[in-house]
């Protein structure tokens, strides 16, 4: 018996049937997590801050990154194996990276609302120990738009230095710095940097909201730019035994 | 599609190294071409090349007329398996593998693949990065096999097969290639196992292509002399001699260059066999330093 499946979109089908039950199984496990700290936290110290907020600004990011490294590492091998191209795969890699994250940043803002109303039973309120884009934890369109561009960019991120390693060490080295710049507007919009050496400084920076989404825009279009550079000639070479 | 595959002035440079030299060559289609090479002589080079895995650093190959590296009408036409296959990636389980490939291959059957996964003995539910080598090899191969393109390779896919898996996946290329004819490209040092089934045979050293030709026509260009050593040595005596092998008395001598009727006799009247050269014997020849770079038989 022969079989002939001819979807639209086959690789990006693929690549979302991976990542988004992966995404959703770990966002379970990580709002359980996050409330049982919430409530050991409130327990033993009194009323906390959002303790979702203090998480989410960090986690999930690194999450997003990890996919990105992982669709070039794994997908792009398995595409090209199966016949097919690099054009068909970046096109729909750069859609996946936008949906994927979009997805996340859908399931983090819920976890704000699920968080609203657990700190609501116990009548703590639900505050912000800092800001960014949003100044308070119920300005849900918000935070979904800033988690999305956020993870968004720490996705790209992971595809581009993916690409790097993927042609050799080298240019994976190479491209880690090119991934950091990439990702400095998200840690302005969230107003948490999470990482060594820069603090919260870059944080606080000062800079306008329609000045930190211009130059995530602008940030977003060279690295995909860069990604494609990368990708169009890259070779495959034989995986290690 | 049109399995028509063309080499012309092929080359491949990683940095100063020459992996292929102005390789060219014409494959009709629809035959099995064992592709032979030492160790480092370019074979996977010239098959990533042809599967559009790596772009040419200079000449050209075509599938049907059509370039193909980056040109999806013919990429999709292609499958190559190289080592345990790039397609069984670790961190994916088996079942999620071959799901994967059901989507990406339209040429995919489904069906003969659960028989191969039935065949190997393939666990669907372990991750392929925890098998054994040999169970990814299994894999690898019914990733080609099930793949049903017009253009199938294997790269030395089965060297981590035990002996009775090796000649399973024989037994099932073979069947395969009769119900389905297809172009099929093996490449492999297991020569003497698998000759039988090449119908061309294109031997690659050092980056350059130094033979293709018919494989029966060249177990036909010469022939093995065995029997008593004496007698062997002064039958053989005068022709080229490509290689011999001894144990106690009996000797056998691979000779290159037809054997006419006299000759023939002569051997019958002194008691010594004649058989077809082996390809493995004749490879060896073309392969060794000193006869490098002939560019053509002996």
């Amino acid at each position: 018996m022969t079989t002939r499946i001819a979807k639209r979109w086959p690789t990006l089908r693929v690549m979302l049937a991976a990542h988004l039950p992966f995404v959703a199984v770990l966002w379970v496990l990580f709002t359980v997590v996050v409330l049982i700290i919430a409530g050991v936290v409130g327990v033993t110290n009194g009323m906390p801050d959002s303790v979702v907020h203090d998480a989410a600004t960090q986690v999930p990011r690194w999450l997003l990154f990890g996919l990105g490294l992982d669709l070039v590492n794994t997908y792009l091998r398995l595409q090209l194996a199966h016949g097919r191209t690099r054009r068909e795969f970046f096109g729909q890699a750069v859609t996946h990276t936008v949906l994927v994250s979009g997805f996340a940043a859908l399931l983090v803002t819920l976890c704000y609302l699920v968080e609203r109303a657990l700190y609501a039973i116990l009548d703590w309120p639900q505050t912000l120990d800092r800001t960014g884009l949003f100044t308070a934890a119920d300005q849900y369109p918000v935070i979904f738009g800033t988690y999305w561009l956020t993870l968004l960019l720490w996705t790209v991120a992971g595809v581009l230095i993916g690409l790097g390693f993927f042609r050799s060490a080298g240019h994976g080295l190479l491209t880690i710095p090119l991934g950091l710049v990439v990702v400095l507007p998200s840690l302005v919009v969230v107003g948490n940097s999470g990482m060594p050496f820069i603090g919260d400084d870059l944080a606080v920076v000062g800079l306008s909201n329609a000045t930190v989404l211009g130059v995530s825009c602008g940030l977003f279009v060279l690295a995909v730019g860069l990604a494609w550079a990368m990708v169009r000639h890259v070779p495959m070479k034989p995986q290690a035994v | 599609m049109s399995t028509f595959i063309e080499a012309e002035r092929l080359s491949l440079r990683y940095d100063d190294v020459t992996a292929l030299d102005e390789v060219s060559f014409t494959l009709t289609g629809g035959k099995i071409y064992g592709l032979l090479g030492r160790n480092g002589s370019g074979k996977t080079s010239l098959l990533s090349l042809l599967a559009g895995y790596r772009k040419p650093s200079g000449g050209t190959v075509t599938v049907g007329g059509r370039p193909v590296f980056e040109n999806a009408e013919v990429t999709g036409q292609l499958c190559l398996v190289r080592g345990t296959g790039d397609a069984a990636v670790s961190g994916l389980k088996v079942k999620e593998l071959l799901e994967f490939a059901e989507h990406l291959r339209p040429s995919w059957d489904a069906g003969y693949a659960r028989e191969l996964v039935d065949l190997f003995e393939l666990p669907v539910d372990k991750n392929a990065g925890t098998l054994s080598h040999g169970k990814q090899s299994a894999l690898g191969i019914v990733v080609g096999l099930a793949s049903r393109t017009p253009v199938t390779m294997f790269d030395e896919s089965y060297l981590g097969l035990d002996a009775p898996s090796r000649y399973k996946f024989y037994d099932a290329l073979l069947a395969e290639a009769m119900a389905h004819p297809r172009t099929m490209i093996l490449s492999t040092h297991l020569i003497e196992e698998v000759s039988a089934l090449f119908e061309e045979v294109l031997i690659l050293d050092d980056g350059r292509l130094v033979l293709h030709d018919d494989a029966e026509a060249l177990r036909a260009s010469g022939s093995a002399v065995t029997g008593d050593a004496e007698q062997v040595d002064r039958f053989v005596d005068g022709m080229r001699v490509l290689g011999e092998k001894r144990l106690g008395r009996t000797k056998s001598a691979m000779v290159y260059g037809e054997l006419d009727a006299d000759r023939r006799a002569r051997a019958q009247a002194a008691g010594l066999d004649l058989g077809p050269l082996a390809l493995q014997d004749l490879f060896i020849h073309l392969t060794e330093p000193a006869n490098a770079h002939q560019g053509e038989t002996p």
